[in-house]
């Protein structure tokens, strides 16, 4: 009936595939009649148009089931009644999505393979696909265990695949084909037996043995499949509309098809990184549900919601809510402990960091009278377990935590945290401090001063001022640094052009310096950088305007490497005490190229700075500039290939002359150029970082030979391996250079160990 | 006119950022911004008379992919108890920093 209402009202053809998109889309969202109700009315639809719209209708199902991977039932049951009376179109649904599938393991796109290998084993549920062929594909992803000479990376994503798939068609299997079931599940057991597991320790959350364990990701999923199976391979958790038409599905034709290609193996294929499990919040019946299949099942609906919503934080907690909740685990706790886990993830976390802050915002105003408490009740157990978490991941979580603050005025239990101050130098008490700098940086000072408790504001950095070395003042002064610091306050005053200031500044070259040329270079870098500082001290636009003004002065005086360093103590020296102007200041000079990435790292992480090792802003700008190094080259790359593509296409044209034609091939050129500097220039960053770190470390190592297990070194360490793993592709490209001249056999063992660890990632 | 106004606003990296408190800093604004990317500059609103804050700002980020993330994940969220409000914007003109007085 529904059909023919719509029929018409819209003659259009356009009008009724809109029509057709929209319903197909939305089926299985709320609505007043119930879910199995909408199905069959729909498929009736479907069924009436697929003479004429069967193209566009299967496409639209293909691509809702891809984009909204959380409600692969549904579709497979529309799929399932769909082909109950249309044999065709179930067939070339499925030949669709196994060609999908096909392509996606061609192109290394593995994790939407993962969704296709799931709509395939699902399908089965709702007699589209008949299980032969799914037993079939399943056995030859489990021979690629035997595959000789192959990472354990690609082994285990097809190992991976298949038990993934398995909480969703391992019942029909069973029933259907429980003699090959069981050998499958005996190649896999033997496979999970012989891997090995050397990265485990990188990927720690937890520096120490907890309960529950941080397991291997596949070891947790296989002990989880196996609580499947010894179930009888059924489980409560999946809503399966396909049930209650069970009695139309059963009759209806079920497909095959051929096997599945799974491409050679070849070095340039990048494979997902291996994983561990990580538990938080501590769940009624711990020690069955760790490995109960419903606990897979959960975190795998709330990661399949989180992947394919990250583009809309409010409809992304609103499904998440709505996730059913019969199952021994709280939905709540699993929500935010799922959260963590991607957040808290090695090397990277799986999501942007805002993404996962502003998910976290929304649940709690979603949800205020439960989402908050859980919350609250998370970032405790945390913080009880700062001084066993990986460094980088108590980064995270103060960065996280600060930044939640801010939304909810930051009213947290600030005396829950006052023990901190007992440990000198522990990681909780750099923990606090750094929550804290960040709570100031992201409001003000006097405002953080009023809101924690007062034994905790001895943990705040100083009152945020500058400290100028010069000021403008009329008394005669004999030392050369003081008289220069005049002059050039009294040009900056008399507005004098940049021209004129770099005038000033050489002929106090022979007036006040005797034209002694080093001691000229190095005085003038400091005069000049403190001087203007001094004069745009009142706010960053003043101080960046500044800077953009006399840009063409600070490259006459800052010619070289040396200099960048003492342009670099100059700034720390005025702003030590803001770092947040610091560093906005700092970017503005890399950006304007007065300094470069090379000489900030060569100063972070020299003997003068030291002092600051431990100290959050130190990486803060670390990271700064690597990952400006990086941006550079990708930006540079992306615009190489659209050079590229353009002087492709005009060459086949007839209609582009010779002009264009050479001015694009020149763009080429100069692109490719700039590509390759790029490309050194980051390659110059890293090996200055990591020969620095070794440096630092090796002083460091010489001077304490008593006392190798110092905190000092710990952290040091992680914060190499933290480096390493957040720009694990671009350090991946230079392993072989830095086995050849940085890690080497004369390293200090404990400071190779982090190197290969990390090789260990990719074996 | 209209079509490349829209072009603009398609390819924009600038954002228009309302309802900001007039006791917000640049400091912060650059704080909170720079957590999904690169910002480029920050032009403050301000009064046209007074040469006060007036509780908007003009943001510009490096890539349009960091200004999405913006759209995404900021617009929305709280500066100073306040919600901000975030926009694409055709680009910094000088001059538009001038509210009304």
């Amino acid at each position: 009936r529904q059909a023919k209402r719509f029929r018409r009202s819209n003659n259009e053809p356009k009008q009724i595939e809109d029509r057709l998109e929209s319903l197909i889309f939305r089926v299985g969202e709320k609505s007043s009649s119930s879910l199995e109700t909408n199905l069959e009315k729909l498929a009736g639809v479907l069924q009436a148009d697929i003479p004429n719209y069967k193209q566009k209708i299967l496409d639209t199902l293909y691509n809702s089931v891809t984009l909204l991977p959380f409600k692969v039932s549904i579709y497979s049951t529309l799929i399932g009644l769909l082909n109950a009376k249309n044999y065709k179109s179930g067939e070339e649904f499925v030949n669709m999505a196994v060609a999908n599938l096909e392509q996606d393991l061609m192109k290394g796109q593995f994790e939407p393979a993962l969704i296709k290998v799931r709509l395939l084993a699902d399908m089965v549920n709702a007699h589209v696909i008949s299980s032969t062929p799914i037993m079939i594909m399943f056995s030859s992803f489990v021979g690629v265990t035997k595959e000789p000479d192959i990472p354990q990376a690609r082994s285990d994503w097809f190992v991976y695949a298949v038990l993934s798939a398995l909480p969703w068609v391992g019942r029909q299997l069973f029933k259907e084909k429980g003699e090959d079931l069981a050998n499958l599940m005996s190649s896999i057991d033997s496979y999970i037996k012989r891997r090995k597991k050397p990265y485990l320790s990188s990927l720690y959350t937890w520096k120490e043995k907890i309960y529950p364990p941080q397991e291997d990701y596949l070891d947790c999923l296989w002990q989880q499949i196996k609580d499947l199976k010894s179930n009888g391979w059924k489980e409560r958790y999946l809503h399966r509309p396909y049930r209650a038409f069970d009695d139309i599905l059963v009759n209806a034709f079920d497909h095959t098809f051929p096997i599945v290609t799974i491409p050679h193996h070849d070095d340039d294929v990048i494979y997902p990184l291996p994983k561990v499990t990580f538990r938080l919040i501590k769940q009624e019946a711990e020690s069955e549900t760790v490995h109960c299949v419903e606990r897979y099942i959960m975190e795998e609906s709330i990661r399949t919601i989180m992947k394919s919503m990250y583009k809309n934080r409010k409809e992304c907690a609103s499904r998440l809510l709505s996730l059913p909740s019969r199952s021994r685990l709280s939905l709540y706790d699993t929500i935010i402990e799922t959260i963590f886990s991607d957040l808290f993830t090695l090397p990277k976390s799986v999501f942007p960091e805002l993404f996962t802050s502003s998910l976290l915002i929304e649940l709690c105003k979603s949800e205020p009278t439960v989402v908050p408490k859980v919350l609250a009740e998370a970032t405790g157990i945390l913080y009880d377990r700062v001084d066993i978490m990986n460094v980088t991941c108590v980064h995270r979580f103060a960065s996280w935590f600060s930044y939640h603050l801010s939304n909810f005025q930051y009213k947290w239990s600030w005396n829950d945290w006052e023990d901190c101050l007992n440990q000198e130098s522990s990681p909780k008490r750099r923990f606090v401090s750094e929550v804290l700098e960040k709570c100031v940086r992201l409001a003000y000072f006097d405002r953080i001063v009023e809101i924690i408790t007062e034994p905790l504001v001895q943990l705040l950095p100083p009152e945020p001022s500058p400290k100028c070395k010069f000021e403008r003042s009329d008394a005669e002064s004999t030392d050369p640094a003081v008289n220069l610091a005049q002059q050039l306050f009294t040009a900056f005053k008399a507005k004098k052009s940049p021209e004129e200031v770099i005038e000033v500044l050489e002929s106090a070259k022979t007036s006040l310096f005797a034209d002694n040329e080093d001691e000229y270079a190095k005085t003038a870098a400091e005069v000049l950088v403190q001087c203007v500082l001094s004069i745009g001290q009142k706010s960053i636009s003043h101080a960046t305007s500044g800077i953009t003004k006399f840009k063409t002065v600070f490259k006459a005086i800052i010619k070289g490497g040396d200099e960048q360093i003492i342009c670099l103590n100059s700034m720390f020296s005025v702003w030590e005490r803001n770092i947040q102007i610091l560093e906005l200041l700092l970017d503005k000079m890399l950006r304007l190229e007065i300094i470069e990435p090379s000489s900030v790292i060569n100063w972070l992480l020299s003997r003068d700075m030291l002092g600051s090792f431990q100290r959050f802003f130190v990486w803060n700008i670390v990271h700064h500039c690597l990952r400006k190094c990086s941006k550079r080259l990708r930006i540079a790359k992306r615009e190489l290939q659209d050079v590229k593509e353009k002087f492709s296409a005009c060459s086949n044209s007839e209609d582009t002359t010779d002009e264009e034609r050479s001015k694009l091939s020149n763009a080429v050129d100069n692109l490719s150029d700039e590509v390759y500097n790029a490309y050194q220039k980051q390659k110059e960053v890293f090996l200055i970082l990591f020969q620095r770190f070794i440096i630092i470390l090796n002083d460091h190592l010489y001077r304490r030979e008593q006392d190798q297990s110092s905190p000092w070194l710990s952290f040091a360490l992680e914060k190499l391996k933290e480096v390493m793993h957040m720009y694990y592709e671009e350090v991946f490209s230079y392993k072989e250079t830095l086995e050849q001249l940085l890690f080497t056999s004369e390293t200090d063992s404990r400071i190779l160990r982090v190197f290969t660890d990390f090789c260990s990632l990719r074996d | 006119t209209v079509t490349e106004q829209e072009s603009k606003l398609k390819l924009t990296c600038t954002m228009y950022v309302g309802n900001l408190s007039f006791y917000t800093t640049e400091s912060q604004l650059y704080e909170v911004f720079s957590k999904v990317g690169d910002v480029k500059r920050i032009v403050m609103g301000l009064d046209r008379f007074k040469k006060t804050p007036c509780g908007f700002c003009f943001l510009t980020y490096d890539t349009r992919e960091e200004a999405e993330m913006c759209m995404r994940y900021i617009n929305g969220t709280k500066i100073d108890d306040r919600i901000i409000r975030t926009d694409w914007d055709a680009g910094f003109i000088e001059g538009r920093q001038y509210g009304r007085g």
